[in-house]
């Protein structure tokens, strides 16, 4: 098998994993940060991480997108397209070409008029059961090689979610999920805040949690809190009004 | 959307009766069957402070008051976490460390172990749920999965009840938690900040909104969210 290019960046993405949970990062930061690595890894446009929560419901979890959040949003809430057919079959879906696949009528419809032409689902296993998935949008077909680091990616999801720890059980998953689904609406809470103070979108808001979280040093679970508890003492609350 | 069957069954457990029996009593009766328990009490966060609401059984009540009075005890920590608190055995020197109040009450009655599970949502603790047993037996991960599930659509059928409508079936219990809560969580942060109210009354008082102009939550918090809709006390702006 050929060696990719991207070796190095997978590497540091792995390293950065593994710092980010020995330091008790937050679950919704790590899954951030891979559903944007894989757009820095991976010739796609747009990825999104969905995880099952302690309902069996499917939720999105970490999109680095607008449209990725839309088009994972869409499948969940109708039932069609690669990535639910990866959550009930527990197998990859991939090489979906949107504008040839007549199975998901209105989910091709939809992702071809965000631009792309090709989306993956790679699934998040633990122990044999599907646990969530990684969904990758496209503009061009990814070379089986892509498609064995996007799995690797998904993999690094399911290891976040498990503390690292493959045999970990049931219930430190089910606890993590609990907390990882906390932590993503403490944060729309505190987008949703701060995009009605200063007037922006809710994207430039998540922007400027993130500034003021690495400007005062905190973690941005932390930030998020201050945010919706008022807790204006907090040192990352005077770098908000910064642009 | 597909909603476990398992999640339904706890749904239609939580609806039962709906109509003569209260909810926090409801609650307590599902937790017992659910969580392998003896007995169950159920705190609720009023006015900032956690209080006693209802319980399977004085004994139970008992248990509840204590670790609220003295702030020590699985519950009182469960308000305060994400994640449930369990202690496996009391007599045990590191419980005893951890709650040195409530450990030796929990020893003079012949409580051996206890789950409490928080009602949280998003970044608001609306009580705890405290499951007690007085046998050895573990809490299984059947329990736990199930006393998650449990502990999640009370809190939605709380925050339901607070804005004024009581769910008499399982559909309605399910409903709003299959909804995107994404959407949900930043519209109530946007109503919370224009007014200047917690997160949780921002979200009670949307779905307030929701059943008042009978329209679905998704669509109000899509408007809130888009700058589309200012919810009063008193309704639309």
């Amino acid at each position: 098998m050929k060696l990719i290019p991207e070796s190095e960046h997978l590497a540091r993405t792995f390293v950065d994993l593994t710092q980010s949970l020995s330091s008790g990062e937050d679950s919704y930061e790590v899954l951030s940060m891979l559903s944007n690595r894989c757009v820095e890894l991976l010739p796609v446009s747009a990825s999104g991480i969905l995880i099952m929560d302690q309902l069996g419901i499917l939720q999105v979890i970490a999109a680095s997108s607008p449209s990725a959040h839309l088009l994972d949003l869409f499948q969940i809430q109708n039932e069609e397209g690669p990535c639910f057919q990866c959550y009930r079959t527990g197998e990859a879906v991939s090489d979906i070409d949107v504008t040839d696949e007549v199975r998901w009528p209105r989910y091709s419809s939809l992702a071809k008029s965000n631009g792309f032409t090709a989306t993956y689902a790679l699934p998040l296993k633990s122990r044999g059961t599907v646990i969530g998935a990684l969904n990758l949008f496209a503009k061009e077909k990814l070379s089986p090689e892509r498609i064995l680091v996007a799995q690797t990616l998904a993999d690094a999801a399911t290891l976040s979610l498990l503390q690292l720890d493959p045999v970990s059980n049931l219930e430190v998953l089910a606890r993590k999920v609990v907390s990882t689904i906390d932590e993503r609406d403490t944060i729309e809470e505190a987008k949703g805040m701060i995009s009605q103070r200063f007037s922006v979108t809710a994207d430039v808001a998540l922007i400027r949690i993130r500034k003021a979280s690495a400007k005062s040093n905190s973690p941005i679970m932390e930030v998020a809190r201050a945010i919706v508890t008022r807790n204006n003492e907090h040192p990352s609350i005077s770098h908000l009004d910064e642009n | 959307m597909v909603i476990d069957a398992n999640v339904s069954r706890i749904a239609a457990m939580l609806a039962q009766d709906s109509a003569t029996i209260k909810l926090s009593n409801r609650i307590c009766s599902v937790a017992v069957r659910l969580l392998g328990s003896d007995g169950v009490s159920l705190s609720i966060l009023v006015s900032n402070y956690l209080s006693s609401n209802a319980a399977s059984g004085a004994e139970y009540a008992f248990f509840d008051e204590q670790q609220l009075t003295y702030a020590d005890g699985p519950t009182f920590d469960a308000s305060k976490s994400i994640e449930p608190i369990t202690a496996d055995n009391f007599e045990s020197a590191s419980e005893i460390e951890k709650w040195p109040i409530f450990s030796p009450i929990a020893n003079q009655h012949g409580l051996i172990s206890m789950v409490a599970y928080p009602m949280r949502i998003a970044s608001s603790n609306l009580g705890v749920i405290s499951g007690y047993r007085k046998n050895k037996k573990e809490l299984t991960k059947k329990e736990l999965v199930d006393g998650l599930a449990l502990s999640t659509l009370s809190t939605s059928l709380i925050v339901q009840e607070l804005a004024g409508k009581v769910e008499t079936d399982s559909k309605e219990i399910l409903g709003p938690i299959s909804m995107d809560q994404s959407l949900i969580h930043f519209a109530a942060g946007k109503v919370a900040e224009r007014y200047n109210i917690s997160t949780l009354e921002s979200l009670v008082r949307i779905r307030a909104h929701a059943y008042k102009t009978n329209s679905p939550l998704s669509e109000i918090a899509s408007q809130i969210a888009n700058g589309n809709l200012e919810i009063v006390a008193g309704g639309k702006k």
